[in-house]
């Protein structure tokens, strides 16, 4: 086998020689020059080769960016289950979840809201007076009314409220979330408010 | 064909090759593999999205019947006339009143809402200037601007106060529209709610038919925080994925849906562990996070080391965080297993943590000679099977050399002992056979011993082994001199035994020991020859030590030995590689399948260089069963902290109470938790069995108690059965009694059991007394006789707890079903309307009262006593 | 029209200065085009014909550094997941299997790679002893190596540790053994114990950074598998294939037979 190689590398020598007599400077191109956009069945399979590697480059760029967008996190879930809305009694502010989620749910006659228990001041938890109906911050001594809005201390603006909905086995959903903001307008939205009568 | 292209191309000069061909099949096969990559990613490793889609589709079929029944269950003709009340209700609202409330509420709530938005504006400028007046003093920018800035403060907040007191003073106008709207609108408001409940269940099942279309295909996944720990003994979460697949756990609709959806059979238990929270793997084992079948399973991942738990052996979850329970009432399977492991002294050969301190299972056998004689150690050795067929000592397979030699041993430390040994009671020989069945019969011998035919114990036990020796051969085996002495006091022969003494009369236990002696064996033990030299002896130490009897039993000379078999603390973490199956390749490999085949057939896996010795117990497939499922828990616990059973001092206590009623088999006769009451069906009549001892806390004083627990008294004299002294040490009898207060919730405290008694109710409480009849069953300080129905009254002060009292006169059938006291107050109505203005309460109050007086009047005599 | 703003473009300098050369067909373009591109500078303007001729040199060279430029890429985008300590490292392996789009194939990719490299990289070896490559002037070369391949079981020995199982711990708890046995260096080797080497100060604590395979020892596996190693590799690396061309290119078949 390696005579017939030598054989031929032989030639291909004899032959290299041959062309570069015809051609002697080769600083311009061939006048024959097919170039990459002329097409033709060799230039053609070339292309579908380029067309595949390129196809392979797009899906694996696609794949790299949704590479990085995983399917499921580690976060300490949003949202908890609070219960049956009929565990409730109309015009409580139920404080059950107050220390567990940070999060007051009332219960008015045609339904739910839950507040976020931040204060908008500096971010302490404010106590419910239901003796005086509203909330009172301890730090600076703002002042909520039931309602989440702010009437008095350095609060700037009202209570956030935040999503509250129906699960599907009937249980009160509250979603941390996503939260309602009066100032925005945002307390007319559906999510903030449960409609619910007993 | 290949080759051939290969040839031709290798004759072409390496510069005119072209390789436009070449480059295009790779490119293709580059394109392909990344074709295939994305599918396999999209779709092949992610079964879980074609099971929430078919789970969805399913549920939806299932909520559409449901809709459908709903729909064909809608009363219209309800509705009917509800929307024409509506509409009839809705014409009133024409009122000018109600227009003009309505028009001001509205007005009022758009002002409202102007005035607070103006608040706020104010409020934001007061905060400016104020930040402007901090500014201007720390920067001492002079007292002009500082005053300016705070005059500035001054006016908005002047303005904000303003605004408070018109929303305030807004609100009540508002409130005070609203409630004459509401006036007029409640009968409107009042029959839509009538509509929207006739509606309810339609737009419940509607609202679930959106919610389930709008469900996401997504994973699902519950994380507990510190659940388990890394090699390293750190804490690190537990990701737990399976509600992924397994949509439909907590659903009713599936029920018998196919898996992966199907219901969980038992939602009552999921209510304390709830998957939402808890998640799957912790019970039932598997890969958390895995997200197909076979690796969430680990069952076809042989990496995994905790595959899931097949059914049968599911309940070994609960002990990674019940492990310190001796019953769980979710966990029959594993509480069996414990008691078999308890009862058979597997702890005795096999070190097993949390067991190891428990006391030898078997009797010593030091002093063996002055009991039986060197032939029944001899056929015993070498067949227990023979004497006992459901004996729970296990049979070594000994040969008859080695059964001689072991039998040679222990004659000879029993021949030392029994020169020294002293009869405390002695038997004088006679008794009456017949009479001596009627009391083995009766007197609750047959709780513990099965005696003939009489196998009831033993079946409802439910278990193959006995818990005491079967007696049908007894007079083969012992000698009566021996027996007698055991009857009248068995802590004499066995110091640590748990056979107590029935308190027999010398005349009792002389006919107890005439009929036992009549029950004999077919073998003659006599005729055995057995060699008892000194090298035989030697031998039979030997053997001794290398079967390791001093597990379970006291021997001498093997004070110092260690448990002869392997530690299996930890026999779950074995992994199958580890295990030695022996000829018994064809066993599929799993850990499990080997350990029930080792405690079916002990031996099976012996070969000729691995001889093994562990013996052949009794047991059925039911126990091997319960076996293999505590036995599969025992991984050394690595659970959290946080998620194990918090064992608190109540726990605890509990916990040793089961223990103990337990090993002391109270549980044979008395039932205790839903559990026990063995003899039960020998008793027909529920009023003369064992009284239910889960309301003992309840229900006695804790002095009293102990007393009886020391040395019983007699309370129900018509009982033929007799409440054995179990020469129980003080701890003990605190134990059980703490168990008794924590099974009632309460706590052991010194207290007084005095009522304050008040002439009112004494007097009403005896008229009561006499109207009720009470005296027809129970006696006042006569003394006890065999004809008494119920017990004698006298012992209530001194024995029940006061608040007890009232609540058996309230109701006795849901205190102890079956017994034979009447219910005079049911539901709270008395029979003797003309007393304390026919007041039940006040009525029970007074009997009680009436009773305590009992004890004022025998006081003298409590004090002697 | 169309034919102006090609020219246009084609004459910009942004364009010029990017593409340099065109696509000129001739032998001197080639040359260019190899010589001022930085990923193929160090790669010869002329070949020989005999390079290319893959029965004589298998393309293992090739194939080896083609697997490490995979392995780098990969490498990268799964350090975006994996985090080096013991709580999470095996964690966040499952969660790239699992959870990750692509994180299966990504891995999957980067660990047949990194056999495959170590297959590769012998065979070339074996090949270039084969064919006597190692003689003078590529003596130096052959050194370089060895290096190289030395370099390449590190690697993949510091990559067996980080999925952080079962199999992961005992491969490199057997493996660093070995290291208690080095001469001088290990306490349990010859003279060892009598230079003072205890299990808390030989070489194998260096390379554990405790007496046994715990939380330090995956982090240093990790620093050394994702920075030491690979940067010292690709600096010899440089070198190895510098010397192929300063050697007179790819070995081939000797001269005289030609």
């Amino acid at each position: 086998m390696s005579e017939s190689l030598n054989q031929t590398t032989n030639q291909d020598v004899v032959q290299k020689d041959v062309k570069k007599k015809v051609i002697p400077r080769q600083d311009k191109p061939p006048e024959n020059d097919t170039g990459l956009w002329k097409f033709n069945r060799r230039s053609f399979l070339t292309l579908t080769g380029w067309l595949g590697f390129l196809g392979f480059i797009f899906t694996s760029i696609i794949g790299a960016i949704r590479y990085m967008f995983p399917r499921v996190l580690y976060e300490p879930p949003t949202t908890f289950k609070a219960g049956y809305p009929d565990e409730y009694t109309v015009g409580e502010v139920s404080e059950r979840f107050k220390d567990s989620q940070r999060v007051w749910i009332v219960r008015e006659e045609d339904g739910f809201y839950a507040l976020l228990a931040v204060c908008t001041h500096l971010g302490c938890t404010p106590r419910w007076l239901s003796s005086e109906n509203k909330f009172k911050c301890p730090c600076h001594g703002s002042g909520f009314r039931k309602s989440g809005i702010n009437f008095e201390g350095p609060a700037p603006r009202p209570l956030e409220r935040v999503k509250i909905t129906l699960a599907e086995d009937g249980q009160i959903l509250i979603d941390k979330g996503i939260t309602y903001r009066y100032e925005k307008g945002e307390w007319g939205k559906p999510g903030s408010f449960l409609p619910y009568r007993g | 064909m290949f080759f051939k292209w290969l040839k031709k191309r290798r004759e072409i000069p390496v510069e005119q090759r072209r390789y436009d061909k070449i480059y295009l099949s790779l490119a293709l096969v580059l394109f392909l593999a990344t074709l295939w990559a994305v599918i396999d990613e999209v779709s092949t490793r992610r079964p879980w999205k074609e099971y929430q889609k078919k789970f969805y589709q399913l549920k939806l079929a299932k909520l559409d019947s449901l809709y459908r029944i709903a729909v064909a269950n809608f009363d219209s003709a309800r509705y009917k006339e509800l929307s024409e009340a509506l509409a009839k209700a809705k014409s009133e609202l024409q009122s000018e009143e109600y227009k003009k409330a309505l028009a001001e509420y509205k007005q009022y709530e758009k002002e409202l809402a102007e005035l607070t938005r103006e608040f706020q504006f104010a409020k934001s400028r007061s905060d400016e200037y104020y930040y402007f007046y901090q500014k201007a003093k720390l920067e001492n920018k002079g007292d002009k601007e500082v005053r300016d800035w705070w005059t500035k403060i001054q006016r908005e907040e002047a303005l904000m106060n303003e605004f408070n007191a018109k929303i305030e003073e807004l609100t009540k106008k508002r409130d005070e529209a609203w409630a004459i709207v509401k006036s007029y609108r409640t009968k409107v408001s009042d029959i839509e709610h009538e509509i929207d409940k006739l509606f309810e269940e339609i737009n419940k099942i509607k609202d679930r038919i959106q919610k389930t279309k709008e469900a996401q295909i997504k994973i699902i996944q519950v994380i507990l925080p510190e659940f388990e720990r890394t090699n390293f003994g750190t804490l690190k979460a537990r990701v737990d994925r399976c509600q992924t697949c397994h949509l439909g756990w907590n659903d009713p609709l599936f029920e018998d849906a196919p898996q992966p959806f199907r219901t969980h059979p038992n939602l009552e238990l999921l209510q304390k562990h709830n998957p939402e929270t808890f998640g799957c793997t912790p019970c039932h084992r598997g890969q958390g996070p895995a997200l197909t079948e076979g690796y969430a399973h680990g069952d076809k991942d042989k990496h995994w080391e905790w595959p899931i738990l097949k059914k049968e052996y599911i309940e070994a979850g609960c002990n990674d965080c019940h492990f310190n329970e001796i019953n769980l009432k979710w966990a029959p399977t594993l509480t069996m297993g414990k008691h078999i492991l308890i009862e058979s002294g597997c702890y005795g050969c096999h070190g097993i943590d949390g067991y190891n301190d428990f006391p030898k299972v078997a009797p010593s056998l030091n002093n063996l000679l002055v009991k039986t004689t060197p032939g029944w150690i001899y056929r015993w050795l070498l067949s227990p099977r023979e004497y006992l067929p459901h004996g729970r000592m296990p049979d070594f397979k000994l040969t008859p050399e080695e059964a001689e030699a072991i039998t040679a041993y222990l004659v000879k430390i029993g021949q030392d002992s029994m020169r020294n040994w002293q009869y405390q009671f002695k038997y004088q020989g006679g008794g009456n056979p017949a009479r001596g069945k009627e009391l083995v019969e009766n007197i609750g011998c047959l709780g513990c011993h099965a005696v003939g035919d009489n196998k009831v114990v033993r079946e409802t036990r439910g278990l193959n082994y006995d818990i005491a020796p079967e007696l049908t051969k007894v007079g083969s085996k012992v000698n009566p001199q021996w027996l007698y002495d055991w009857l009248k006091n068995p802590r004499h022969y066995l110091p640590n035994t748990k056979m107590p003494s029935l308190r027999l009369t010398d005349q009792e236990a002389s006919d107890i020991v005439a009929y036992l002696m009549t029950l004999k064996d077919t073998v003659d033990y006599a005729s055995i020859k057995i060699d008892y030299s000194e090298s035989k002896a030697e031998q039979g130490l030997r053997l001794i030590k290398s079967y390791g009897c001093y597990g379970c039993h006291d021997i001498r000379g093997t004070e110092r030995e260690t448990k002869v078999s392997v530690d299996i603390s930890d026999f779950a973490r074995k992994n199958i590689e580890q295990l030695d199956f022996g000829y018994k390749e064809h066993l599929p490999k799993d850990r499990l399948v080997w350990l029930a085949e080792k405690l079916r057939d002990p031996r099976g896996y012996s070969t000729e260089r691995i001889q093994l010795k562990m013996p052949q117990f009794n047991f059925t497939d039911k126990e091997i069963k319960a076996l293999v499922t505590l036995i599969a828990s025992f991984k050394k616990n690595e659970v959290g902290p946080k998620y194990v059973q918090t064992f608190d001092k109540k726990r605890k206590e509990i916990n040793e109470g089961r223990r103990l009623t337990l090993w002391y088999n109270c549980i044979n006769c008395h039932q205790i938790e839903e559990q026990g009451g063995y003899i039960h069906p020998m008793i027909e009549d529920p009023g003369l069995r064992p009284p239910l001892l889960t309301i003992e806390g309840a229900k006695v004083q804790e002095p009293w108690l102990y007393q009886f627990l020391k040395n019983p008294s007699t309370i129900r004299p018509w009982f033929k059965l007799r409440m054995p002294t179990f020469q129980l040490t003080d701890d003990e009898i605190t134990a059980l009694i703490k168990y008794f207060l924590g099974l009632s919730n309460q706590e052991f405290k010194v207290r007084s059991y005095d009522v304050p008694l008040e002439q009112k109710y004494v007097s009403a409480g005896k008229v009561l007394f006499d109207r009720l009849q009470c005296l027809k069953c129970h006696t006042v300080g006569s003394g006890l006789s065999a004809s008494m129905l119920a017990p004698n009254l006298d012992l209530a002060p001194t024995r029940l707890k006061p608040e007890w009292v009232i609540d058996w006169l309230r109701d006795p059938q849901s205190i102890q079903p079956g017994t034979n006291m009447p219910t005079f107050f049911y539901e709270g109505t008395t029979p003797v309307p003309d007393v304390l203005d026919g007041n039940a309460n006040e009525q029970i109050r007074a009997l009680r009262d009436y009773i305590w007086t009992f004890a004022r009047r025998r006081a003298p005599n409590l004090v002697n006593r | 029209m169309l034919a102006q703003i090609k020219k246009k473009i084609k004459s910009s300098d942004i364009y010029k200065s990017i593409f340099r050369h065109g696509y000129e067909d001739t032998q001197r373009n080639r040359a260019l085009m190899v010589v001022d591109n930085v990923f193929l500078h160090l790669h010869p303007v002329r070949v020989s014909r005999h390079a290319v001729n893959y029965g004589y040199t298998w393309g293992m060279g090739g194939i080896s550094f083609l697997l490490f430029i995979i392995l780098t890429i990969t490498g990268v985008i799964l350090m975006f997941y994996y985090r080096p300590a013991a709580e999470y490292a095996y964690e966040d392996m499952k969660y790239l299997m699992n959870d990750v789009p692509f994180g299966a194939l990504i891995r999957n990719m980067h660990r047949w790679s990194a056999h495959l490299m170590v297959i590769t990289v012998m065979l070339h070896m074996f090949r270039v002893f084969l064919t006597g490559s190692y003689k003078p002037p590529r003596q130096f070369n052959w050194v370089i190596g060895v290096i190289l391949l030395l370099l390449t079981f590190l690697l993949s020995f510091t990559g067996y540790l980080l999925p952080w199982d079962q199999l992961a711990i005992w491969a490199v708890t057997v493996g660093t053994n070995m290291a208690r046995a080095t001469p001088f260096l290990g306490h349990q080797g010859p003279f060892g114990p009598e230079l003072g080497m205890r299990p808390d100060n030989d070489i194998r604590f260096l390379l554990l950074g405790g007496t046994q395979v715990g939380p330090p020892a995956l982090l240093r596996f990790y620093v050394l598998h994702c920075i030491f190693l690979p940067l010292v590799t690709a600096i010899f690396l440089a070198v190895h294939f510098w010397r192929v061309r300063k050697d007179g290119g790819i070995s081939g078949p000797s001269p005289k037979k030609i």
